[in-house]
């Protein structure tokens, strides 16, 4: 217990509550609610379709307080419970593809007009305008739909967050190597798809190495 | 190519920056009440399989298995041995059939 990093909040620490919630005060699980549910939100949010957040981060707290008394307190609590998001996204993106409820839909006729002024952008601050349009999320939600759940996960946390592949790894309890392979190859999927909508020729392999800075 | 390529890369670029952009979800106002119920109703069948609130429930169920397998050995051992059932169960039991007759002896079986 006191192996714990302290707690930058106020009230109880949380290896306090965490005992209190062994020991069968379910209710004070909800100290660790309040706490932790803006993080659980904001991870979930980059992963699943909005509509969904709410469901899926219920889900990771009560998964949380489910196999609370595997959490060894060696590290930060937050550490542990983004680890349960990620995976509650992880499966939530494996079901709906085991179901089949994933359908790639038609980009509107405005997504190619984007594409069109996107490459005829000159100006870094055009350039910026257009990454916060519609149509960019509207693509990128295309793109993503096209990969299986895996390379969805792993493009996001390591290509679109910027995640070193260390922590992506930890994240989704995978190897390190596993990681960085399907990085590679999900980072190549996502350029074939930017090329299906350009309706060019594939690139070249060089170019599919370059990490996004 | 290379212009393909640089196009691809521009793409690229703006959908992440697309993805970071994007704002975050807040939690919603009963958010909180709708967890705690659902974690409630789990607490509730989690004490349920739990006999008297302790963690028992294992302990009775690994005896009770240990209890029908030694049952199950010792009926299907006196099935195929041609002994007398009570001198063949002192003998699995103290070792010696001999003390059986000396229980007899003083009258205690």
């Amino acid at each position: 217990m006191s192996n714990s990093p302290p707690c930058l909040c106020d009230g109880p620490h949380d290896s306090e509550i965490i005992s209190r919630v062994l020991g069968g005060d379910a209710n004070a699980f909800e100290i660790l609610v309040h706490r932790y549910s803006r993080l659980v939100f904001g991870i979930v949010g980059k992963h699943i379709p909005r509509d969904r957040v709410d469901e899926v981060a219920q889900d990771v707290f009560v998964e949380g307080f489910r196999s609370l008394n595997s959490f060894s307190q060696k590290g930060p609590f937050g550490h542990w419970m983004a680890k349960i998001a990620v995976r509650c996204c992880y499966d939530f993106w494996r079901k709906r593809y085991r179901k089949k409820e994933v359908l790639v839909s038609d980009l509107s006729p405005d997504t190619q007009d984007w594409i069109d002024n996107l490459l005829a952008v000159q100006s870094n601050e055009t350039f910026e305008r257009e990454a916060e349009a519609a149509e960019a999320i509207e693509v990128l939600e295309h793109a993503l739909c096209k990969l299986s759940a895996e390379d969805r996960m792993v493009l996001t946390l390591v290509h679109l967050e910027g995640l070193p592949v260390k922590e992506a790894a930890v994240l989704l309890g995978w190897s390190t190597t596993a990681v960085k392979v399907r990085a590679h190859r999900s980072r190549k999927k996502l350029r074939r798809i930017i090329l299906e909508l350009q309706d060019v020729a594939p690139v070249t392999e060089e170019v599919i190495y370059e990490k996004p800075q | 190519m290379k212009n393909r390529n640089r196009d691809v890369q521009r793409i690229e670029e703006t959908l992440i920056l697309a993805h970071r952009g994007t704002a975050q979800v807040e939690p919603g106002p009963f958010f909180q009440k709708k967890v705690m119920a659902r974690i409630l109703e789990e607490s509730a069948s989690l004490r349920a399989l739990i006999p008297n609130g302790l963690n028992t429930g294992r302990l009775v169920w690994r005896l009770a298995l240990l209890s029908y397998l030694v049952v199950t050995v010792l009926a299907a051992h006196l099935m195929n041995s041609g002994m007398d059932s009570q001198y063949h169960i002192s003998m699995f039991i103290l070792g010696d059939s001999s003390s059986l007759d000396l229980f007899h002896t003083f009258g205690i079986m």
